[in-house]
């Protein structure tokens, strides 16, 4: 091993363990490896946003005469005056166009990436072709019958509209309310799924963090 | 001018004030103000002071308030002295006086007895003393009251038409005497020819515009054939001669006079005495002393001459009535004129027609036992039927020839009614009620008057206009008939005060009684007089300090305690339905849960959570420590594996797709919080592609992207010419968006800041995505993951896209497995142990999944144990609360 890997070993397991300290409670080791942390990283986002963006998409096409992106240019620096309040308006337009051009990049991709997929891919199961290919039908169509019930099922939960009818509570139909009941039971399931990888990639960092303590000084 | 006081609140104003400054009354009452001109030359009473206001207010604006008739009145009586003056120019200072005004002096005179010059020109005063009721008043309080009247109107506030008479006046005073016999205006001049009690020659008439003259000689006549006389001049005479003192024994033939002529001769018997006296006395002196102005008129004037610029009317007088005084009759009315003259007047000339005219015998003396006989009952009228005569003796009826004999004047007015009238005057207060507009013959305009009901004074039907040609039109043309009682009492309501010393006989010391309103009047005024009004208190406030010291109600105060007015009271009560008072009640419940302090609770819990978390914590550790140090058997791996990961070695064993060289774009999307679960996983499939020759190229969407890269390819050993790290690419899914299309130009660089060499080393053959043989993406971000398969998967065509994510993003991109879209996933540490299993090699995925399975069961069992523990203290605390409730 190396001396600046043994050293960034060093500095690796000790930052690990005032990190580890917040077991015993917040205390200003861990606030210290906490500010590092913040402090390393915007000063890496600086300077690759410099190197990596600022440099050799803005300045140095203009340097080869590629005035066109002036108008980048422009935009970015009426985009910092939004740090000043009196000036902010200047960059108004600035953030119109990122706000503009990324709602529709979104919205676009939105639709044909996720929309519209997603509905072909709830009705593939049904497909014969499509089953029949798999070689398991039944249980192909059955995935996609269920699929398309949690599908459903989670849509009809988030159904809050309900006919007015007099001398009576404004509820949602008894269909409608079953189909929620089931709906929120695969959100339910979702977001346990989802909890369940979070605590697995905290218990995967805290593995691979309590790895390397093992492992670190294991020449 | 003189200050007018208010007659609500007995206030001093200015002249010119219109409102009474005090009470805020009007000073002028319009509905009367054509009656304020009969009082404008006394002012003795407080309304006569009200109405001076009113006059001179009149005076200011005489178009507007006063009718054109009464202004031409006032024109010609201030043009009269000026004409008269013309006339008779020898006749000295009292030459210019007018007849009426004279007759009314001489008959105020005569009617106090006193030989003390009288001022007293005011033949409204004269009027006032003749309406003046007999019963109720004496003759002496009317006689002082005419001095007091004289005496005030030689002050200074006289209305215009009275200040005109000042001269006149003065020159009464000076010669009592001549005032008597002066030229005076022809109406009222007659009583000055009937004030000679004997029958005095007639003189030659000097003052022929005197219409009265006319009356004069016929008198003079009277003397020597009584009988000859008319009805309403023998009443003339015979008052004259009563006045004069002339024996009342002797009594003329009166079948003929007409009852409100013979009220003339029924004068007040202290007053009559009196005159008695003073007629003595002239008679004494001769006919040039003589109070009758026909002694000191020139008798060589023709009467045509004299009568030359008398009106046409009087000159018609005086062609009827021949100056000698052979003819016995005093020009009576003719009977052939009688259609001209008005209703009322000719009913009054029927019925003295119809008396007998009698011829006066002697000095007319009436005795007033013999009325009754003389007089036939059914030429009594009616209002004289009314009249007692037990309240005063009647005079002796003196043969007069009748109304309706004497020649009418073409323009015959009504003013030449007032004779009568006016030589009731001298027979003071009988003669008001014996006149005979009383009620019987009065027009109905008259009658209204007695009947209190209001009418417009601008009548002009009932009110006639003057004679434009007449020269009497300048007199008052109002008598004593036709002024209301209101006018008398109003007059007597003053305090009597005596005129020059001179006290009447009779009636002096009696106190004169209230005034009294008419109820016509009182009808016609205006309703801000008659409504009670609160008498300002701010301008009696007289000032104490500063330039206004002294000055009362110059700056207004208010009574603020009197002007308070309580507030009204609105209600506030709001109605409210059921349902909003749900609502308010509602919020109410919510807003007060919000401002009431809630309890802290003890924080008695803080050590066993540091405990619970330390041991936890520590028993995490020893879960993962543990299995690391082999101390913990190993878990065994699980033989179904995920599909996607099972998809995701295919597409990597699979030489078609990732054949040896061939470039493949990794992405890497994870923070480096979770570099080490990425790195893990992430592991094996980058030493795959090192193993294949893969070339690299390397990109990210995070700023800490390219270094954890740069981080991931030296820690799996890969060869640095086989890797291009481009950096971090800006925008998110812009950048990828743009990235898609030109990624030759949305990455024109590398991490080191070179210029990327796209078709060219590592990037030979590629000038779009399409042109990778896969797309890996590492990604802990879910988001980040949709972003690559929505902005750069349809780019990719048929080529793989592949994800290495890590635990917690798995569940929201399998979808996208599922969809097609991603072609496989390799799932955090297990994944990665799993297609380690798959690709048969052992790295740190596998080394670390006992581990993590061992942690992970912990973490679950703790979940469950958490969730058991924390239901039942749940419950047991609820079952407390529910027992203590």
């Amino acid at each position: 091993m190396q001396t600046a890997d043994l050293i960034w070993t060093i500095v690796g397991f000790v930052l690990t363990l005032l990190v580890l300290s917040l077991i015993l409670g917040d205390n200003p080791l861990f606030r210290l490896v906490s500010y590092l942390f913040v402090g390393l990283a915007s000063g890496a986002v600086a300077v690759i946003a410099i190197y990596q963006v600022i440099w050799p998409k803005l300045i140095l096409p203009i340097l080869r005469g590629e005035y066109l992106t002036l108008i980048p240019l422009i935009l970015s620096v009426l985009l910092i005056a939004k740090l000043v309040p009196r000036l902010s308006f200047l960059g108004n337009f600035s953030m119109a166009y990122l706000v503009g051009a990324g709602a529709a990049v979104a919205v676009g991709g939105a639709v044909m990436g996720t929309l519209v997929s997603q509905t072909n891919a709830l009705i593939t199961p049904f497909s014969l072709k499509t089953a029949a290919a798999s070689g398991n039908l039944v249980s192909q169509i059955a995935e996609g019958g269920f699929i398309l019930i949690g599908t459903l099922a989670t849509l009809f939960y988030f159904q809050f509209s309900a006919k007015v009818q007099a001398n009576q509570n404004i509820q949602r139909s008894q269909f409608i309310e079953t189909a929620g009941k089931f709906g929120q039971a695969f959100i339910a399931i979702t977001f346990g799924a989802l909890l369940a990888g979070v605590f697995g990639s905290s218990i995967a960092a805290l593995v691979e963090r309590l790895a390397f303590l093992l492992t670190a000084f294991r020449f | 001018m003189a200050d007018i006081r208010c007659s609500n609140c007995q206030t001093l104003n200015p002249a010119d004030a219109t409102l009474c400054k005090n009470c805020g009354q009007p000073l002028l009452d319009e509905s009367i103000s054509w009656l304020d001109d009969l009082r404008g030359g006394s002012e003795s009473a407080a309304w006569e002071e009200t109405e001076t206001a009113a006059k001179a207010n009149q005076e200011a604006q005489p178009n507007e308030d006063i009718p054109e008739w009464l202004q031409r009145i006032r024109q010609r009586s201030q043009t009269e002295p000026e004409k008269t003056g013309q006339v008779s120019p020898t006749e000295g200072s009292t030459e210019n006086q007018n007849d009426w005004l004279s007759n009314v002096q001489q008959t105020a005179t005569d009617s106090a007895a006193s030989s003390a010059p009288s001022a007293d020109d005011d033949w409204l005063q004269s009027l006032r003393s003749s309406k003046a009721p007999v019963g109720d008043e004496p003759s002496g309080t009317l006689v002082s009251s005419l001095d007091r009247l004289s005496s005030e109107e030689t002050q200074a506030d006289l209305p215009d038409w009275m200040a005109n008479l000042e001269p006149l006046k003065s020159g009464a005073e000076e010669k009592p005497d001549e005032l008597l016999s002066a030229s005076s205006t022809d109406w009222a001049s007659r009583f000055g020819e009937e004030e000679p009690p004997t029958g005095t020659p007639g003189a030659p008439v000097d003052d022929t515009q005197d219409w009265l003259s006319r009356f004069s000689q016929p008198t003079d006549g009277l003397n020597s054939e009584p009988g000859a006389n008319e009805d309403w001049l023998a009443g003339l005479q015979a008052a004259t001669g009563s006045l004069a003192g002339a024996n009342d024994a002797e009594i003329s033939p009166a079948g003929e006079e007409t009852d409100w002529m013979s009220s003339l001769r029924n004068p007040d018997l202290p007053g009559e005495a009196q005159l008695a006296s003073l007629k003595s006395e002239e008679s004494s002196t001769g006919e040039k002393e003589s109070l009758s102005w026909e002694s000191e008129l020139p008798a060589d004037l023709p009467v045509q001459e004299q009568t030359a610029e008398t009106a046409d009317w009087l000159k018609k007088f005086d062609s009827d009535e021949p100056p000698s005084n052979e003819d016995q009759s005093i020009s009576p009315i003719d009977s052939e004129r009688s259609g001209e003259t008005p209703d009322w007047l000719s009913s009054i000339s029927d019925q003295e027609t119809e008396q007998p005219a009698a011829p006066v015998e002697g000095e007319p003396s009436i005795e007033p036992g013999d009325e009754s006989q003389a007089v036939p009952a059914e030429s009594v009228p009616d209002w004289l039927k009314n009249y007692t005569p037990d309240e005063k003796p009647e005079p002796p009826v003196e043969p007069v020839a009748p109304i309706s004999e004497e020649p009418q004047e073409a323009g015959f007015s009504w003013q030449s009614l007032s004779i009568p009238a006016e030589a009731s005057l001298v027979n003071n207060d009988e003669s008001d009620e014996l006149s005979p507009f009383a009620t019987a013959n009065l027009p109905d305009w008259l009658n209204q008057e007695d009947n209190g009901s209001p009418r417009l004074p601008y009548d002009e039907q009932l009110i006639p206009q003057p004679d434009s040609t007449g020269s009497s039109g300048g007199q008052s043309p109002f008598t004593g008939s036709d002024l209301g009682e209101w006018l008398d009492e109003s007059s007597l309501a003053t305090p009597a005060i005596p005129a020059g010393g001179s006290q009447p006989a009779t009636g002096g010391d009696q106190p004169l009684e209230a005034a009294e309103m008419p109820t016509w009047l009182q009808s016609m005024r205006p309703i801000e007089m008659v409504a009670p009004k609160q008498t300002p208190t701010e301008e009696k406030h007289v000032e104490k300090a500063g330039p206004l010291a002294g000055l009362t109600g110059v700056l207004p105060t208010e009574d603020l305690v009197g002007q308070y007015i309580k507030p009204p009271i609105y209600s506030v009560k709001l109605r409210v339905s059921e349902k909003q008072r749900v609502h308010a009640s509602l919020i109410e419940s919510l807003i007060s849960d919000e401002t009431q302090a809630q309890l802290i609770p003890a924080d008695r819990g803080e050590t066993p959570r540091r405990i619970l978390r330390i041991l936890v914590a520590v028993l995490l550790m020893l879960v993962i420590i543990l299995p690391m140090l082999n101390l913990l058997p190993a878990l065994p791996a699980s033989d179904i594996l995920p599909q996607e990961l099972v998809a995701f070695e295919q597409i990597m064993s699979d030489e078609s797709i990732l054949a040896q060289g061939s470039p493949v774009l990794l992405a890497v999307e994870y923070e480096p919080g979770l570099s080490g679960e990425m790195q893990t996983a992430s592991e094996a499939v980058i030493k795959q592609l090192s193993n294949r020759g893969i070339r690299l190229t390397i990109i990210a969407t995070s700023p800490t992207g390219p270094i954890l890269a740069q981080s991931l390819i030296e820690k799996a050993g890969y060869q640095s010419d086989q890797v291009v790290n481009l950096g971090y690419l800006a925008g998110g899914s812009t950048g990828l968006q743009s990235f898609s299309m030109a990624p030759a130009q949305a990455a024109p660089a590398t991490l080191q800041g070179a210029l990327a060499s796209w078709n060219k080393g590592v990037l030979a053959g590629v000038s779009s995505l399409k042109d990778f043989a896969a797309v890996i993406v590492l990604t802990d971000d879910p988001d980040k993951g949709r972003n690559w398969v929505e902005q750069v998967q349809p780019a990719l065509a048929s080529k793989p896209l592949l994800m290495i994510s890590s635990a917690q993003a798995a569940p929201l991109l399998l979808p996208y497995y599922n969809s097609g879209q991603v072609k496989g996933i390799i799932t955090g540490i297990s994944g990665a142990a799993g297609y380690e299993g798959l690709i048969q090699s052992k790295g740190t995925a596998t080394l670390l999944r006992t581990p993590y399975q061992y942690a992970m069961l912990l973490t679950a069992l703790l979940i469950l144990v958490g969730g058991l523990v924390s239901s039942i203290i749940t419950s047991i605390a609820r079952g407390k609360a529910e027992k203590e409730a």
